[in-house]
């Protein structure tokens, strides 16, 4: 599927910045007509270049001639997702994030935060399914609360015991867990969280301008990451209902959790693919919060200039100020 | 390269004003020469050596800077200054000078020492007996357990020093003996200069050796707290996930169970506090007869 302009026939992306459909060539807005033409999913449909993609691969840009390609088979039926968060972060606004963010990191090499490399970000839709879940948290434990007083010369400890019991319900609401094997798990949770309220209903055309992915792995095999991270607040929550104490002891732990549903979802995130001694480092920047997330590669000559510089410069004024003040 | 000049800015800026700073005080003082105070007067003097490191505690280099420093503060307050080191027990040294001098207390020693080695050598700026101040550290213990040092003062110093410039004097001898004999006279000197002179109190002890190496450590924390990795934070809470109004406590009870209570005796310890004898500082006469302040002290 691709989207072309009514008005002039170029390829009509999504625009984060407008959040509407955008022809980049005659400049208009919501001209969109979707244009199916039958595709494979390694052939492009405009200019018949092969298109370079995975099995996951749901939407593309053709090297040749950069059109814009939302493969129709994967974004439909089984693969059709319930619920997209459009882009809502443009690339200048993604690439301004990544300066803001990692400019003070000095030992970075020069050619990191260039426009030329920075260009090269991508935008991609994550597969995400979230997961609704109905929990009760039945608890009973044992405390303790400890006095400690002088009297003369004697020490009193007073020890208070207690039974704690604590019964919760509590529900968690689209609870996300992404479906690319690509991208890092540690990563992708760090870019959370999303705002949900902007959350709309799937329409293939917010792919338009962007990379994508249909799920890597059905809902049931990624639940136990999902199920680990609601237990994991449900035990936070009980815990924060419980204070005063010197040490609590559990007896009896027993959390019951029902899913409710899932939901299968694309949300936003530009990627910046940046290489150095042939280590590829991967910057992630969340569409729709700009969060940014990564770790800077060092320069080592650059380590060695400002230490050296520093070095200097600190005995320099150390000298300088020595000598000032023995002439004082 | 633009970086580098931008993150260094300041440090650049702060080198080249301290470099300017140093230029006008050069200037000045080179202008306001030596505080008015002329040439030495004093030809009798016996000796033109200051230094005397009998208890061998400083290495010659120490030696030479300590000459180097006295000759020019002593042209800056016009006083002779005279600095002794000694590894011996003084008590039969002063023996013969009780006749003349009374009974003389163990706290006494080094300062009648110090008296006759000024007088004997003819030291003063001015004249023989004249201006100057000479200190004499004793490193041997006498038979109290302690050792003493003696600030002896003659003319103008004499007459400059009260009892409690001289304590200031020790005080400040003493806490910079923890980096060693040299960074102890070093301050002998600079505060004899600062006391006499009334400039500022300053006396730096950083060695070329002490500033690389402090350089070093500071740029090995720079470079460490620049190289520590960070992908970023968790922003989610235990509550982001949680759906609106969907907390519910049925069951909140802590039930007081019973208590237990434990004694403990306290031991309690005393200590109690030493330390060293004091002479008294102040005027009195050496064994020739002539004026001398100051006093000694023991640690």
């Amino acid at each position: 599927m691709i989207f072309t302009c009514r008005n002039c026939g170029g390829n009509v992306v999504f625009s984060p910045e407008k959040q509407k459909m955008y022809c980049p060539y005659c400049e208009g807005e919501d001209c969109e007509e979707s244009t199916v033409k039958p595709t494979t999913v390694t052939q492009c449909s405009n200019c018949g270049g092969e298109i370079q993609i995975n099995e996951y691969t749901s939407s593309s840009k053709c090297s040749y001639c950069g059109q814009h390609i939302v493969f129709d088979e994967r974004v439909t039926g089984a693969y059709e997702p319930q619920l997209i968060l459009p882009f809502k972060i443009g690339k200048e606004d993604a690439k301004k994030l990544m300066r803001d963010t990692f400019s003070k990191k000095i030992f970075a090499p020069d050619s990191f935060l260039s426009e030329v490399k920075l260009n090269s970000m991508e935008g991609m839709y994550v597969p995400f399914w979230l997961y609704d879940y109905d929990t009760n948290y039945d608890y009973e434990g044992k405390g303790t609360k400890v006095r400690v007083w002088r009297s003369g010369n004697t020490e009193y400890t007073e020890t208070s015991y207690y039974t704690i019991q604590r019964n919760m319900d509590v529900a968690f609401d689209k609870v996300p867990v992404d479906a690319s094997f690509a991208l890092n798990d540690e990563i992708m949770d760090l870019m959370e969280p999303y705002k949900y309220g902007e959350l709309i209903d799937f329409s293939p055309k917010y792919m338009s301008g962007f990379f994508g992915e249909i799920y890597n792995d059905t809902a049931d095999n990624l639940e136990s990451r999902a199920k680990q991270k609601a237990e994991n607040d449900a035990e936070g929550l009980l815990k924060s209902s419980i204070s005063g104490y010197t040490t609590v002891t559990p007896i009896r732990k027993n959390l019951r959790m029902q899913k409710k549903g899932t939901h299968y979802t694309l949300f936003p995130v530009w990627l910046y693919m940046y290489t150095y001694r042939g280590k590829t480092y991967r910057y992630h920047v969340n569409g729709q919060t700009g969060k940014v997330i990564g770790t800077v590669p060092v320069s080592v000559a650059k380590v060695c200039a400002y230490g050296a510089t520093l070095a200097a410069s600190f005995a320099t004024i150390g000298l300088l100020v020595r000598t000032i003040l023995e002439i004082l | 390269m633009k970086q580098y000049f931008h993150f260094f800015r300041f440090v650049f800026i702060g080198i080249a004003v301290l470099i300017l700073v140093l230029g006008a005080v050069s200037a000045g003082k080179a202008a306001i020469g030596s505080l008015g105070i002329g040439e030495r007067t004093n030809t009798e003097c016996l000796t033109e050596e200051r230094v005397f490191d009998y208890a061998d505690k400083l290495t010659d280099k120490e030696e030479a800077k300590l000459r180097k420093l006295i000759a020019k503060r002593e042209k800056q307050i016009g006083c002779d200054i005279v600095l002794v080191t000694l590894e011996e027990s003084l008590e039969e040294y002063v023996k013969p000078y009780e006749e003349q001098l009374g009974y003389i207390y163990v706290d006494e020693y080094t300062t009648v020492y110090a008296d006759n080695f000024y007088d004997e050598h003819k030291y003063g700026y001015d004249v023989p007996y004249g201006d100057g101040a000479i200190l004499v550290d004793n490193y041997a213990r006498e038979y109290d357990g302690l050792r003493y040092a003696a600030f002896s003062t003659c003319g103008k110093v004499e007459y400059k020093y009260s009892d409690a410039m001289i304590d200031h004097m020790f005080d400040r001898i003493f806490a910079y003996e923890k980096l060693g004999p040299y960074a102890a006279y070093k301050t002998y000197i600079n505060t004899l200069y600062h006391d006499m002179s009334g400039m500022l109190q300053f006396t730096a002890y950083w060695s070329l050796p002490a500033i690389l190496m402090l350089s070093v450590v500071v740029m090995a924390i720079f470079v460490l707290i620049n190289l520590i990795p960070s992908k970023g934070k968790k922003t989610t809470t235990i509550k982001t996930y949680v759906a609106d109004n969907s907390m519910k406590m049925n069951q909140q009870s802590d039930v007081f169970l019973t208590k237990t209570v434990t004694k403990r005796r306290i031991e309690t310890s005393s200590s109690s506090g030493g330390g060293g004898r004091s002479g008294g500082g102040g005027h009195h006469r050496s064994s020739s007869g002539r004026s001398h302040g100051g006093g000694s002290r023991g640690r």
